[in-house]
């Protein structure tokens, strides 16, 4: 069984930030490397937006849930909403250099996680929303 | 106990200084950039373009975090800066700050230098 240190969020822009401290304080003490924390304070920052901006769409009161865990060799990081799923059309392919002013967070997740994950269903209601699943190795055994 | 206002609290995440001479506004930032504090600086940058300045400098210098939402309203000043001609640029020297530039491509568009003193002159 998975011991999940969980945070439950109102879903409001002014959490992401307390988002950023969990995950990052999280990381720090579960073994990921100095140089990748950074990484998932980014991470961390893309999938809670969308999660926030996702319940702004859909006028979502529920939480948003951010979860971390290390399995295996691995920091794992979730972050779950209620909203109404994925949209295919949104997820764009990393490397288009058209000038937009939105949609860079699925393809910073990309670049600056082991690992990126993104499911159908949420982690309150697997019927409901979608999970972002990101992944890092941690740093090698000195010893 | 008594909980900050949101305003206090948004003055604790960032903060935003300008500067504008001539046609030239330098918009320094302190803090972190994010989809709670990218709105105010998107508002910075949408007054100097309402008072008509050609150039935009964003000094990210004391920015400890910025993730793709503050891309996104840098990205957004550029466009309507470039429909009049204008230009925008930005000075950064942090690591993790130039990593999102990296990785979304957008270093070469925004041009960016490690200190205002190397921007180059309109």
């Amino acid at each position: 069984m998975t011991d999940w240190v969980t945070l439950r969020l109102p879903s409001s822009a002014h959490v992401v930030g307390i988002a950023r401290a969990m995950a990052v304080a999280a990381a720090a003490t579960s073994g990921v490397p100095e140089d990748r924390v950074d990484d998932v304070r980014t991470c961390t920052s893309e999938a809670v937006t969308n999660a926030v901006q996702a319940h702004r769409r859909s006028e979502l009161t529920l939480p948003i849930i951010v979860r971390t865990a290390v399995v295996g060799r691995r920091f794992i990081i979730e972050v779950g909403d209620s909203g109404p799923g994925i949209h295919a059309e949104r997820v764009r392919p990393n490397g288009s250099l058209a000038l937009r002013e939105g949609g860079y967070g699925i393809p910073v997740m990309r670049a600056l996680s082991d690992t990126f994950e993104m499911q159908s269903g949420g982690i309150l209601d697997p019927h409901v929303g979608t999970t972002v699943r990101l992944s890092y190795e941690q740093a090698p055994h000195t010893d | 106990m008594t909980w900050p206002k949101t305003k206090d609290f948004l003055d604790v995440q960032m903060t935003i200084d300008d500067n504008i001479e001539d046609e030239r506004a330098v918009i320094t930032v302190s803090g972190e950039v994010d989809v709670y504090t990218a709105p105010t600086l998107r508002e910075h940058i949408l007054n100097a373009l309402n008072d008509g300045v050609s150039t935009i400098v964003v000094d990210l210098s004391s920015v400890s975090f910025m993730d793709s939402t503050g891309l996104g309203v840098l990205v957004g000043g550029l466009k309507r800066l470039r429909q009049t001609g204008g230009s925008l640029h930005v000075v950064c020297d942090s690591e993790p700050v130039l990593k999102i530039f990296r990785v979304t491509g957008l270093m070469d568009v925004f041009n960016v230098v490690p200190t205002l003193d190397e921007v180059p002159a309109s």
